[in-house]
């Protein structure tokens, strides 16, 4: 199966759990509206290949990577915080800043975008990201375009028409609706290749 | 009408040469290197200016890898656009070899050769009056054609996946 092209391929490193899925499907419906396209761990679900291996194929056939980092905080009864992001955002820098040296892969210059809690909070446990300016986001979904689309219209490989990000913002609503409808059609499964054709749908209709 | 000019520090010697340009001609340029009021927050001062600036002069040129200042002005006028009730106009001028951001990919671009600013400024201040004539509408529509070929794109490789992940649900008993 042929992948979409390298210099549109977004690879979105978030959680996948119910409470961040409306942010994960604004970051998907931005990422498609803007003409890019959304790449993640879940189009591979069911590879027989280990998870990390995944993700590192994943990020290599990217251009662009999308991490986010506003959970840091511990969880459960053990209050552990999960470093699934922090870790793949590393692996996303490698890629990067390989690219300036001399074992570069030819034509690779990986960008990334990390987003974080309001407030600075991220720099008291990744303070290494310091005199990064990440962008922060108050886990609500209009922040999160606003602030993905920000970031991807600054990209060379971006390219207009595209809707505004205020319209992609209006659009939400009817993605999320489609979203459910599918769930409800697939018995309470969504796939990744169902999401996309959502997004598809809505981004289609929407006028530039 | 106030211009913000947005430069990479390898470029303040061009943006203070732009800046005098755009002043006699009546304009309001603002420039962070003059503007910001020394110990007063540099990013406090830059989002103000550039929510109350009625257009947007970009000077692109060699800079270094990652300058946090040009990129964190970028990404408060891109943020901007999303409250703002009216176009403003988006004017790049290059001074040399630059890798244009896919936001100014569209706009006419002005060239500026050394140290002749003048026709760049008569041409700053027609794109102020008129933001929609700053757009390029030939490649607005060449980005248009190539849209509807990657929206096809995205289409073909969502139905590859579903048919591998028919193929999966199949071989694991699920269907």
């Amino acid at each position: 199966m042929p992948a979409p092209p390298y210099e549109k391929s977004v690879f979105i490193n978030c959680p996948f759990d119910t409470a961040f899925e409306p942010l994960f499907h604004a970051i998907v419906l931005t990422v498609t509206a803007l003409d890019f396209v959304p790449r993640c761990a879940r189009e591979t679900e069911g590879e027989a290949d280990p998870r990390i291996f995944r993700i590192a194929k994943g990020l290599l056939q990217s251009k662009y990577s999308i991490h986010d980092l506003s959970r840091y905080q511990g969880e459960g009864a053990e209050n552990l915080a999960r470093f699934n992001m922090p870790l793949e955002l590393g692996m996303a820098l490698c890629i990067r800043y390989l690219g300036d040296t001399e074992q570069r892969v030819p034509g690779h210059k990986h960008n990334w975008l990390a987003l974080v809690p309001p407030n600075f909070t991220h720099q008291r446990v990744i303070s290494d990201l310091a005199g990064y300016d990440a962008p922060d986001h108050d886990q609500q979904p209009v922040t999160i375009i606003r602030r993905v689309a920000s970031w991807l219209m600054k990209q060379p490989d971006y390219a207009e028409p595209v809707p505004t990000a205020r319209a992609v913002f209006e659009a939400y609503p009817r993605f999320r609706e489609r979203l459910e409808q599918k769930r409800e059609e697939a018995l309470g499964d969504l796939t990744w290749p169902a999401i996309l054709n959502c997004a598809d749908e809505v981004v289609a209709g929407m006028v530039l | 009408m106030m211009v913000y000019i947005s430069h990479s520090r390898q470029n303040s010697s061009a943006a203070f040469l732009l800046r005098d340009a755009l002043q006699k001609r009546g304009l309001e340029p603002w420039l962070d290197l003059v503007d910001v009021t020394p110990g007063t927050d540099w990013n406090q001062g830059v989002a103000d200016a550039i929510r109350k600036a009625d257009g947007f002069v970009f000077l692109l040129g060699p800079s270094g890898p990652e300058d946090r200042g040009q990129n964190y002005e970028w990404q408060q006028i891109l943020e901007n656009q999303y409250d703002a009730d009216r176009v403003k106009a988006m004017i790049p001028v290059v001074v040399g070899e630059v890798e244009m951001p896919g936001f100014l990919k569209t706009r006419r671009i002005l060239s500026a050769p050394p140290a002749d600013f003048e026709a760049v400024a008569d041409e700053v201040v027609k794109g102020l009056k008129s933001p929609a004539e700053t757009i390029d509408q030939e490649k607005i529509e060449k980005g248009r054609e190539e849209r509807v070929r990657s929206m096809k794109r995205l289409r073909d490789y969502a139905q590859e996946l579903e048919k591998k992940e028919d193929a999966r649900r199949r071989l694991s008993g699920l269907e």
